[in-house]
């Protein structure tokens, strides 16, 4: 797992609501140029969306957040999809109340994204963080301890490894950077003391990252060579599904061709 | 006797998109164009099919939301009365265009949407029913999906919330099709390990996994996508083909995107005098597509000639026997290879299949009658009827997966709608919280427990996630989620205060009335 990581192009990460203005405008603006642009040139194939470029501040701890986007590229089944949503953009939906930002409880909940990326929101309460702070000492920081619980029945000291995220929002979300497909993970939201004594407030549910490759368990029963069950794997269309960029593919294939069958060799 | 077996899936689905307190509202455009192009195209090519004697097998989702849109009599109404309006439409541009080189097509368009209408009258509106019959008729195979097409992986941190989808829309499909379904399409295919326990309980036998779903399982699959596997649960997963798929969905690399094909992008609702049109699109005088389009794709650029029928369909048989030879070599190669007959399942959404492709249908129909007259490689099969006749399978974990950008499920959680599940998350714990305090209402109460489902179910709809990242209809998706929670949150709110508000609530099950029926305490075990 790497600890050096750029931030999110956020300086902080922010509760949902107090981040989107921002990001909403800057992609639709891209959006909508993209949208003309393929407009013009009647083809709806790739669509380029905002690289998103990280203001990193000095504070902040280097930390895991958000993968290096490629060129946003539309699946065929995407692009199906989205043609049947058509709107014009000249008609608007203004909405009289916003949703409420907080639920006034303590809560962190962790969701998988791919085999190496998951996704975490969190809430704490004033009063509990307040709480949590007389405890701990005012230097003590909120963070979120990553918790690697592959095969074990955590009971909050037993994980395999763990890394810890500082974060300052009450209210927040990140991406993280597991980098571990097949493990399961939980996270704590805590206090962590210039003496690196944690104290925590919340603890979320536990996921499992998705595998992205070839297992190693091997059923007796439906065993064959290995030689040949490459050759089923690639007739199974292993070597480029999901993609439909030429260049992608190209990339994933070397990737898959070098660590799918890196145990088996 | 084959060597192999082929499974076609149409995945229909459309959000619910019935706004009865506007007079017009553009999104129920959405299932006006899909019915004109997509499911009552593909139910004439049913039609000829049984009347000509062509045996056929093919699976198809019909969503929750869909059916009860296809099923409503408001949009029923409305939607004869849009067809009505494009009738007028085409002959206006019979009238227009006569003795220019257009006339043809403004016929064919006349003379398609006649028998639109035709159909649409004879099956006395009711399109699901009709569906129902080809099923009835062993045919077609109807599987059900999420009540509102959640992606369950991101929903799978409150289970009761992926057991309240996958139960609803088992007992919607049962009062649609008296009998229980006995395939369920996961949305966007998503999978988590654990939803085939919970598909299980509810009594599905099979669902469809994208192809790294089945590939990367564990213990490894011995037949690649090559046959199906049973989950630890005992509920067999098909995973996709990608070969077949490609050459089908890409409108790069497959067939949609030949030069011969009706072009998409260029409808007269665009494209004619301003004051001419302006009666057909918004009211509000937004050029919007009507759905008349007269030019083929042609070629890369812009430049656009005008669209022959003739020379499309041929092509489009051009294309099913292609598509055919290519898998009657594919069956033959993995029956020799594998020392078992493979089967082969291409899925695609139903909505390509004449709304995306114009001349999908038509394809599909030459397809099928090119399989069952000329070669005996492959079968046209239902997945239950494989699990029927092969139901020794190998049994293996599938990994979490997705058919989206990437495999997994980075389509619906990114930046642009990573916000949702702070909410929906909350509100499903809070449905439970109801459901368990509230065990057995009735009358008012009951009523905003029911609704509270509703509106939770309606925010839930993977759509709105998938538009907010395709950016198509952002703000409308944006105001669906708010507004679905908020409802939520006013009816938590007024059922734990014991104070309802009936006005509002009338109003409120008169415009969200998806499932007439439903009761609350699918929430509470």
């Amino acid at each position: 797992m790497k600890k050096e990581k750029r931030p999110k192009k956020t300086v902080k990460p922010k509760s949902a609501k107090a981040v989107k203005p921002k990001v909403k405008k800057k992609v639709k603006k891209v959006a909508k140029k993209s949208e003309k642009e393929i407009k013009k040139i009647k083809k709806k194939v790739v669509k380029k969306v905002t690289k998103k470029v990280a203001k990193p501040e000095v504070k902040l701890p280097l930390i895991p957040v958000f993968p290096l986007t490629p060129k946003r590229i539309f699946t065929p089944e995407e692009e199906v999809e989205e043609s049947k949503y058509f709107e014009p953009e000249e008609i608007r939906y203004p909405l009289e109340k916003e949703l409420p930002s907080e639920y006034g409880e303590n809560k962190i909940v962790i969701m998988a994204r791919d085999p190496n990326w998951a996704f975490v929101y969190w809430e704490v309460t004033p009063e509990t963080l307040e709480a949590a702070r007389t405890k701990a000492g005012q230097e003590a920081n909120l963070t979120l301890r990553v918790y690697d619980i592959t095969g074990i029945d955590f009971n909050g000291k037993n994980a395999l490894s763990s890394f810890n995220i500082g974060v300052y929002e009450r209210i927040g979300n990140w991406y993280i950077e597991l980098g571990r497909p097949d493990h399961t993970f939980c996270v704590d939201l805590g206090l962590l003391t210039p003496q690196e004594s944690f104290i925590t407030v919340a603890r979320s549910n536990m996921i499992t990252t998705p595998r992205d490759k070839v297992s190693e368990i091997i059923d007796e029963r439906f065993m064959i060579m290995e030689e040949e069950f490459r050759k089923v794997f690639a007739l199974s269309g292993g070597y480029g599904f999901g993609l439909s960029s030429p260049e992608l593919r190209e990339i994933i294939k070397k990737r898959f061709s070098a660590e799918i069958f890196s145990l088996k060799k | 006797m084959e060597k192999g077996y082929l499974v076609i899936v149409l995945h229909a689905h459309l959000p619910f998109v019935r706004h009865p307190e506007h007079e017009y509202f553009l999104e129920e455009n959405w299932l006006y164009e899909a019915i004109t192009e997509t499911y009552l195209p593909l139910l004439d090519v049913f039609e000829s099919l049984l009347m000509d004697g062509v045996d056929f097998r093919i699976t198809i989702s019909l969503t929750p939301p869909l059916i009860s849109m296809l099923k409503d009599s408001l949009l029923q109404d409305r939607y004869q009365k849009y067809l009505n309006r494009l009738i007028e439409l085409s002959l206006k541009e019979m009238g227009r265009t006569k003795g220019g080189e257009f006339y043809p097509l403004s016929e064919m368009y006349y003379k398609r949407f006649l028998r639109i209408r035709e159909l649409y009258e004879g099956y006395g509106r009711d399109i699901v029913s009709a569906f129902r019959r080809f099923q009835d008729e062993g045919k077609i195979e109807v599987i059900t999906c999420g009540a509102t097409h959640g992606f369950l992986p991101n929903m799978i941190v409150n289970r009761q919330a992926v057991k309240a989808q996958i139960q609803i829309s088992v007992d919607d499909y049962k009062t649609h099709f008296g009998k229980s379904p006995e395939g369920f399409w996961l949305p966007e295919c998503g999978y988590y390990p654990g939803i085939d326990e919970v598909l299980g309980e509810a009594g599905i036998k099979y669902f469809f996994l994208d192809t790294h779903g089945i590939l990367y399982a564990s213990p490894r699959p011995r037949y690649g996508v090559f046959a199906p596997i049973y989950c630890p649960s005992g509920v067999a997963a098909f995973g996709r083909d990608v070969e077949s798929s490609k050459q089908v969905w890409s409108s790069t690399d497959g067939y949609p995107g030949d030069y011969q094909y009706r072009e998409f992008y260029r409808d007269i609702g665009f494209d004619l005098d301003y004051e001419y049109i302006k009666p057909y699109i918004h009211p509000d005088g937004i050029r919007i597509n009507t759905g008349i389009k007269y030019y083929r794709i042609t070629g890369k650029g812009d430049h656009k000639e005008p669209y022959v029928r003739v020379w499309a369909l041929e092509k489009a048989a051009e294309h099913s026997g292609n598509f055919m030879f290519n898998r009657e070599r594919q069956v033959e190669h993995l029956y020799r290879f594998l020392g078992k007959k493979p089967i082969i399942v291409s899925p695609y959404d139903a909505e390509l299949f004449g709304h995306w492709w114009f001349e999908g249908p038509e394809w599909l129909g030459y397809l099928i009658r090119k399989i069952f007259y000329d070669q005996r490689a492959i079968r046209l099969i239902t997945p239950s009827e494989y699990l029927r006749e092969n139901p020794v399978n190998q049994i293996a974990t599938p990994t979490m997966s997705s058919w989206g950008w990437k495999g997994y499920s980075e389509v619906w959680l990114e930046d642009s709608n990573d916000w949702i599940y702070r909410h929906l998350h909350k509100a499903s714990e809070r449905m439970i919280e109801l459901a368990r305090a509230y065990p057995n209402e009735y009358g008012l109460k009951r009523r905003a427990l029911n609704q509270a489902v509703r509106e939770l179910f309606l925010a839930q709809s993977s759509d709105w996630a998938f538009i907010m990242k395709t950016k198509t209809a952002v703000e409308y998706a944006n105001k669906r989620t708010k507004e679905h929670i908020l409802n939520f949150i006013k009816l938590y709110e007024d059922i734990k205060r014991g104070r309802i508000d009936k006005a509002w609530l009338g109003n409120l099950e008169w415009r969200n009335n998806i499932f007439k029926d439903i009761d609350y305490r699918v929430y509470a075990d």
